[in-house]
């Protein structure tokens, strides 16, 4: 990468052209970010500042290319500082580029500039504002050259991505300012369409998802509540479905190459729903009786009710995808039989659903009561089939799947349900709310403790042998050690035990001359940026690919390996999107700082836990949902409140093969 | 005392029930508690005047409360704040930067200047930039003298601009019915697309495009295609959205403005006429009355039918066979002389009046006190016999009240609406868009049931699709599964109600079976519907036309009453019934006595004869009088011999209207006042020109009772006079004046006489009137000692006639969405929404046929027939017609048997197409 010329970031300021002192190293510690940037970067331009890597670069080219984007796509129309403002720095920057500009409109620049850095109602038109300021301080001169002689040719193309915060932070980047705005004006049927535009399953991540761009809101940087995103996003997806109103989806013919799909759990609903947008006939083959993935048979329904799921899933079959149940790879069917029946891809999305064993005494000698993992019981819960579960349980593990077991035996009639964990509860992986939910049901927990051995007699079990542990140095994880105390060995009383340490994929229906490699740590290997497997024309994505992860990010490896499929299928190459390549850009350039806008003060109403919670009574004797959704008034009130963090990244790249059109789709 | 009086100016004692907006939220806010549990006072300062706002009130409410003027241009009160326009930028102290008033909430100990030098010249560069491409056309500009950009930047002394762009060009879009966009003065402050969407519920336009080329656009692109409400217009602080109706003929400071009230539907919305040089050039209306600032397109646009060169401007007398203008004197006399011998020779039994629920009160009363007072007999009814009438009479069986239970806009709030037989859009557009924001905002569960689909539809969880006509036993079948579940309100049947023993034993003989199979409804919508309804904290019934008009009509609404009673969903806030009637002052018509049975207040003539006799100084008459029906056997018999009509046209409105034409061909006398020549007063032997709503002072009543008045707009034209101008004309001839001077004196009568008006001021009725509920009687139902009162049930199916194999069609009629009753039909604004009456058939029913939109088709029964085009959609089943009833001419009605408005009909396709 090129040596950083100039940069102003924030309220720092470096200016590398002349000998002031400063080294590159120094430019290093202060824009920490600039690690990641592709090499082929010229210039960043944003709301925070930007970023020079060029020698010869001209700023007024710049900044009217970043005004130029605004007009054309990025400025909303809703803001009238924003909509003159810019256009008037459009017309005076393409004045001054053409040659035409006089003095007097570098005073026209300034004031429009102050104007809108003032009074633009989000940051993507003031930051153009703060641009033309910079500009007309640091480079003046150039301005002046501009007016006199016009601009000369420059080799660079333009990428430009709209994001905010939030959105970065979502896998399957979600427009979220935008359908919480429309939330806040009450259309419903629009903000769905803006949720599915990237994800299909509103109303199953609106319920279950571990919501990571609610801890990027700027109000949580802010240290007040973030938007309540996740919820917010069940609202229109919940309207839709109690309203009873088609999916305002057209359907499209579908004349692109047939593709398969295997498995039909988040990752492979997202691929065949996005394959299915892009006119390929999709068929999908699922190796369980229903569909769903981990989300049909992993998620108790207490937290994720079947009919949300069922009716997400019947949107995308009536599209026109082939939905077939019960149909394992493996042992129904091979990849080459697949191609061979006409397939022209493969996306594999068979999720991770084995168990990864205690490894303890006991564990494999067939013990009743001791079931071999957690996503099994759940599994076979969930499925319909007879399951029994013992008065004392004691359930194995920190994450959410630990705790769904937990709270799935307490409404099974677990007199005692204990959860043993070896870290603190501050370390558990799983989603604090739910453990505060099993603790408020009577789950009870054991912090600091690991198994050590099952206690039988007459093939039945009687306990568990446990030993207390504290926290030593940190692990590779960053996260202290737990290390056994010695001679802290316990026994606990119990008839079932269920062990939900983690689970992994289950590759095992692959052979050699499927041609698919597997990576070390037991999940297929793909090329990160195409998604596409060792085999030609077999992508996969999902927990098989990335390890056990939420459905949000199954949503987005199916989302982007069907991009790629499409790709592969119509052009025959498969070559990471000018998208992607602004993504990481994006992510090098916020990860330099939390918040790429200027934060407001927040002075709404809200921000409180409007959620309702099912009776303690109701909860333990049904499998009812136990959060409700948010009432129309608490949804307009919490999407009031959102500060519309957008931000418009511009990236010059010195690169031909790039159109200059900005990689919005 | 029974004078139950609530005052419901906004203003005062405002509710949550009250907020109309969903911005409601945050934006009506003053008094407005939204979190009831942690209410306090957060104490502002602003520009050094200390105020105290509600919590949840924003800078710019609680400014505004202290008489602090802040520019806004983009800021609705009835919509969420776009916060786009950035004119009401203040400083808080402790922010570095200005924030937005109209969003930013009032916070307790917030200090905020609304006029620091930095917001000054914020709000100055910004508007600059707004005036750089805006047209300074003000002289030519529709909304000149209302224009927010003219008076801001006159206030803040802004005199121009001196950013350089042309202003634009672009085209107008001249092509929308009534509606007219100006792109080049558009700011794109959103007032238009939010408040179509927010409020209207219509979602008919968008912002399309980014940047300096955004505009706004339909949300499909085609020509503006909607209710036509107008509130665009209304909304739009320039003149991008004009109304084309007024444009060039009137500037907006030139008008008088007089206060009214809408006559077109049972909403009775304010509204206010514009009137110069004596002519109604258009009608706006404030935020500040119950209907919110909102009016539809029958009061936006409907009202230049009283200014149709088609109106009667003199009495006119049939001679030589043709009816011919004639004096006053002449047509008094005329009558007068008549009727009196008609009295002579038969006695006053053999004179008969028929009203209209579009008189006023006041007209009414005179009416009635004509034909009681006058001619000696009572005689009197009106079209409320086939409708109104018979939910009075079930609702007060069982629930002890007249007409609606609850206000309107209690609806906004409730939790459950359950809405049969009637699409509210069409028939009072003012309650449909409350059902869609309680859809939409407060999470309201919707229930829709009817033969037809309906603008709800998209708003309901629960969607009821049954056969026609089987409304009653759909009713039953609910009842029956909210038993059944066992989620029926056991604690207020046993303390508030009786007979409920009685109706479960009726009930229960019923098999549900059956009622599936008769309303062809599937169990488990009907359970889904009963579980929203009977679970909901509070739940509405409204229900209108296809419910009251149908031969089971009183059944269906008594077992509405039971099913509302059975969920513990009476006499309390938010609950109830909500019959919903077409015509304006039903209501109004009904409590003035326009009945046989019933003196005005619903008095009985026994028990209040010595009232009526001492303020009349009259005897009344012991004898019992005559029903419509009965009129009209009494013309046919010969012992009627005279018809006085006021308002009716029996011959377009009422069913089996070909008996009322041959009927009135016997009459020897049929008098008839109307705005117009109706196909009745054609058959008149004198006709007197009425003066419309506009020319009259006097009262409306609306459906939830509220009392309004209307004031005098305009003189009427030519020689017409007020309904009981001429009632009294004639008494006067006839010798025995009724001594009314004015509509006031009437008023101030029925003030005497009527037990709920009593003690009521002609000035307590400003602004938005006043809200009564009239006693019902409480003999019949309260002998079990308790409020209410279950009814029986029985089940009731159509009968099928022997001629149905040769009549395949059910017909059931409406209206037009853009039309309201006959009157509105003279209205050229409202004909160019909707110029004819059309029938409306099933695709797959019109593909049998041969038929296509805009061919014409012969719709005939036993009874007669009509011609008129086709419409075709899939709102109507198959096997249903659906006809538009209300244009004269078309006597929709004559293929009606008596009493019912079950009709079969058969089509025919009419070989010449209209060349669609």
């Amino acid at each position: 990468m090129n040596p950083l010329v100039f940069a102003r970031w924030g309220a720092t300021c470096a200016d590398f052209r002349a000998n002031t002192g400063l080294s590159q190293d120094g430019a290093l510690e202060m824009f920490p970010g600039l690690r990641d940037l592709p090499a082929n970067v010229v210039a960043v331009l944003s709301g925070k500042g930007f970023l020079v890597f060029e020698e010869g670069f001209n700023f007024v080219q710049l900044v009217r290319e970043y005004v130029d984007q605004i007009q054309a796509r990025y400025c909303c129309g809703k803001c009238l500082t924003g909509i003159k403002g810019t256009k008037m720095l459009q017309i005076a920057l393409g004045k001054i580029a053409r040659g035409e500009g006089e003095e007097s409109d570098l005073a026209l620049l300034e004031r429009v500039g102050a104007i809108l850095d003032e009074a633009a109602k989000c940051s993507v038109c003031q930051s153009s504002g703060e641009l033309v300021k910079d500009g007309l301080r640091y480079f003046r001169r150039q301005f002046i050259d501009a007016i006199s002689s016009g601009l000369p040719e420059q080799n660079l193309s333009y990428m430009a991505k709209i994001s905010a915060p939030c959105m970065t932070t979502c896998p399957c980047h979600i427009e979220i300012p935008t359908y919480i705005e429309l939330l806040q004006e009450t259309r419903y049927a629009q903000a769905l369409s803006t949720i599915r535009e990237e994800m299909p399953l509103a109303g199953v991540t609106g319920r279950v998802c571990p919501a990571p761009c609610e801890r990027a809101c700027t109000l949580a940087n802010m240290g007040k509540p973030p938007i309540p995103i996740k919820v917010l996003k069940r609202v229109p997806a919940d309207y839709e479905m109690l309203h009873n109103l088609p999916a305002p989806l057209e359907k499209l013919p579908l004349t692109a190459p047939p593709v398969a799909v295997v498995g039909a759990g988040p990752a492979g609903l997202a691929a065949a729903y996005y394959l299915n947008r892009l006119g390929h006939p999709v068929t999908m083959f699922e190796a369980l009786p229903a569909p769903g993935g981990m989300v049909g048979v992993g998620i108790p329904p207490y937290r994720q009710p079947r009919e949300v799921l069922t009716r997400e899933i019947s949107v995308i079959r009536d599209l026109g995808v082939d939905l077939r149940n019960g149909v394992a790879l493996g042992r129904d069917v091979t990849i080459q039989a697949l191609f061979e029946q006409g397939f022209k891809a493969v996306f594999l999305g068979i999720g991770s659903h084995k168990s990864v064993p205690l490894g303890i005494k006991g564990e494999n000698e067939g013990i009743q009561g001791v079931f071999s993992g957690g996503i099994d019981f759940l599994r076979a819960l969930n499925l319909g089939l007879n399951v029994t579960v013992g008065d004392k349980v004691i359930i194995v593990g920190g994450g959410n799947t630990a705790i769904d077991c937990a709270r799935t035996c307490l409404r099974l009639g677990s007199t005692e349900v204990h959860v043993v964990y070896r870290r603190t509860e501050k370390q558990m992986p799983s989603d604090p709310r739910e453990v505060e939910d099993a603790m408020e049901e009577g789950a009870i927990f054991h912090f600091l403790t690991q198994p050590v051995e099952i206690l039988w007699t007459d093939g039945r079990m009687k306990g568990l042998r446990c030993i207390k542990m504290e926290l030593g140095e940190p692990d590779a994880s960053g996260r202290r050690r737990p290390v056994p105390v010695e001679d802290s060995e316990f026994d606990m009383e119990a008839d079932t035990l269920i062990p939900a340490i983690g689970q992994k994929a289950d590759l095992s229906f692959l052979s050699p001359e499927d041609e698919i490699e597997i990576t070390r740590q037991g999940t297929i290997k793909v090329d990160k940026h195409t998604m596409m497997t060792s085999r030609s024309g077999v992508f996969a994505g999902g927990d098989a690919v990335s390890g056990p992860l939420t459905v949000v990010h199954g949503v987005a490896g199916g989302k982007l390996a069907a991009r790629m499929m499409h790709s592969y299928l119509t052009t025959g190459r498969c070559a990471p999107l000018p998208d992607q390549e602004m993504d990481e850009i994006l992510q090098a350039v916020e990860k330099q700082t939390h918040i790429l806008v200027t934060p407001r003060p927040e002075t709404r109403l809200g921000g409180r836990d409007l959620q309702k919670k099912l009776d303690m009574r109701e909860r333990l004797s049904t499998f009812e949902e136990v959060e409700s959704g948010l009432s129309q008034h608490s949804s307009y009130i919490e999407s009031s409140r959102c500060l519309r963090c957008f931000h418009l990244v511009l990236a010059a790249v010195k690169r031909e093969d790039y159109g200059a059109a900005g990689s919005r789709q | 005392m029974t004078l139950c009086q609530r005052s419901v100016r906004s203003g005062e004692a405002a509710k949550p029930a009250y907020v109309s907006g969903c911005v409601a939220v945050l934006a009506h806010c003053a008094g407005i508690d939204y979190f009831p549990e942690g209410e306090s006072m957060p104490s502002v300062t602003i520009d050094g005047v200390d105020v105290n706002a509600t919590e949840g009130a924003t800078i710019l409410e609680a400014a505004s409360k202290a008489g602090i003027w802040i520019p806004t241009l983009c800021y609705y009160p009835k919509v969420s704040p776009s916060d786009s326009c950035r004119m009401c930028v203040v400083e808080v102290e402790g922010m570095d930067r200005p924030v937005t008033a109209c969003n930013t909430v009032a916070l307790d100990g917030m200090r905020v200047l609304t006029d620091t030098a930095r917001v000054r010249s914020m709000r100055e560069e910004v508007m600059k930039l707004i005036l750089m491409d805006h047209p300074l056309d003000c002289p030519t500009c529709p909304a000149a003298g209302e224009c927010d950009i003219q008076n801001i930047t006159y206030r803040l002394g802004i005199y121009g601009t001196d950013f350089p762009l042309r202003p634009r060009e672009e085209p107008p879009v001249r092509n929308w019915p009534l509606i007219e966009y100006n792109p080049n003065l558009c700011i794109t402050c959103l007032r238009c697309v939010k408040v179509c969407h927010e409020e209207i519920g219509a979602s008919a336009l968008r912002l399309r495009g980014a940047g300096y080329d955004a505009r706004i656009d339909t949300s499909d692109g085609a020509a503006l295609s909607c209710d036509f409400c107008g509130e665009c217009v209304e909304a739009c602080p320039t003149g991008a959205m004009s109304n084309k109706v007024f444009r060039r003929w009137a500037r907006s400071w030139e008008f008088t403005k007089v206060a009214t009230v809408c006559p077109l539907c049972s909403a009775g919305c304010r509204m206010e006429a514009n009137v110069k040089d004596q002519r109604i050039f258009r009608i706006t209306t404030d935020l500040d009355t119950h209907n919110r600032g909102t009016l539809c397109v029958g009061g936006r646009f409907g009202f230049d039918f009283v200014h149709s060169q088609e109106r009667l401007l003199t009495p006119l007398l049939r001679r030589d066979g043709k009816l011919q203008p004639a004096s006053w004197e002449e047509a008094v006399n005329f009558v007068a002389g008549k009727l009196r011998l008609i009295i002579g020779e038969s006695g006053p039994e053999s004179v008969s009046g028929l009203a209209s629920p579009r008189l006023t009160n006041e007209d009414c009363y005179a009416f009635q006190k004509f034909f009681r007072g006058v001619v000696g007999t009572h005689n009197v009814d009106s079209e409320a016999r086939f409708s109104f009438l018979r939910v009075q009479r079930a609702l007060e069986l069982t629930l002890g009240v007249r007409g609606a239970t609850n206000t309107l806009e209690e609806l906004l709030t409730t939790g459950a609406i359950f809405v049969v037989g009637i699409d509210p859009l069409e028939e009072t557009p003012a309650l449909g868009w409350k059902i869609k924001s309680a859809a939409r905002r407060y999470d309201s569960k919707v229930i829709v049931a009817n033969s037809r689909s309906t603008s709800l539809d998209p708003f309901a969880m629960v969607r009821l699709r049954m056969r026609p006509y089987s409304e009653s036993d759909l009713i039953l079948g609910i009842m029956k599964v909210i038993l059944e579940l066992d989620i029926w309100d056991k604690k207020f049947i046993h303390a508030k109600t009786s007979n409920f023993i009685p109706m479960k034993n009726l009930l229960d003989k019923i098999s549900l079976a059956g009622i599936l199979k008769r309303t062809g409804v599937s169990r488990e919508s009907l359970e889904h519907a009963a579980r929203l309804f009977a679970e909901a904290s509070e739940a509405a019934i409204i229900f209108g036309g296809d419910v009251i008009l149908q031969e089971n009509g009183l059944q269906c609404v008594m077992n509405l009453a039971n099913l509302a009673l059975l969920t513990g969903n009476v006499g309390r806030p938010k609950a109830g019934l909500y019959p919903i009637f077409e015509k304006g002052n039903i209501v109004g018509l009904c409590d003035a006595g326009i009945m046989p049975e019933h003196m005005p207040g619903y008095q009985s003539v026994a028990e209040s004869r010595d009232l009526f006799e001492g303020v009349w100084r009259r005897d009344l008459p012991y004898s019992k009088g005559l029903t419509v029906t009965e009129m009209i056997r009494g013309l046919e018999s010969g012992s009627v011999r005279a018809l006085y009509i006021a308002g009716a046209d029996p011959l377009t409105d009422y069913p089996y209207s070909s008996r009322f034409a041959a009927a009135f061909d016997k009459a020897e006398l049929l008098v008839a006042q109307d705005l117009f020549l109706s196909p009745t007063a054609e058959k008149a032997h004198c006709v007197f020109p009425a003066s419309s709503f506009v020319e009259k002072e006097g009262t409306f009543t609306n459906i939830e009772h509220r009392i309004q008045k209307l004031n005098r707009v305009l003189p009427p034209p030519g020689e017409a006079r007020p309904d009981w101008g001429a009632l009294e004309a004639v008494a006067t001839a006839m010798g025995r004046p009724m001594g009314y001077f004015s509509s006031r004196d009437i008023f101030r009568e029925m003030a005497l006489t009527i037990p709920f008006l009593r003690g009521l001021r002609w000035r307590d009725l400003d602004g938005d009137g006043v809200i009564l509920q009239p006693p019902a009687a409480t003999s019949e139902r309260a002998r079990g000692g308790k409020a209410y009162a279950f009814a029986p049930v029985r089940t009731w199916e159509k009968p099928t006639p022997l001629d149905a194999a040769e009549y395949p069609f059910e017909m059931m009629v409406g209206r037009s969405m853009y039309q309201f009753g006959a009157t509105s039909t003279r209205s050229r604004h409202l004909r160019e929404l909707c110029a004819e009456g059309y029938v409306e058939i099933n695709p797959e029913d019109a593909r049998q046929l041969g038929l296509a939109k805009g061919d014409r088709v012969e719709v005939s029964s036993p009874g007669g027939s009509f011609v008129s085009p086709v419409r075709v959609s899939d709102a109507v089943q198959r096997g249903m017609v659906f006809a538009i009833s209300n244009f004269p001419g078309l006597g929709v009605y004559n293929l009606y048997q008596e009493n019912t408005t079950v009709c079969r009909v058969k089509l025919s396709s009419v070989t010449v197409s209209s060349g669609s």
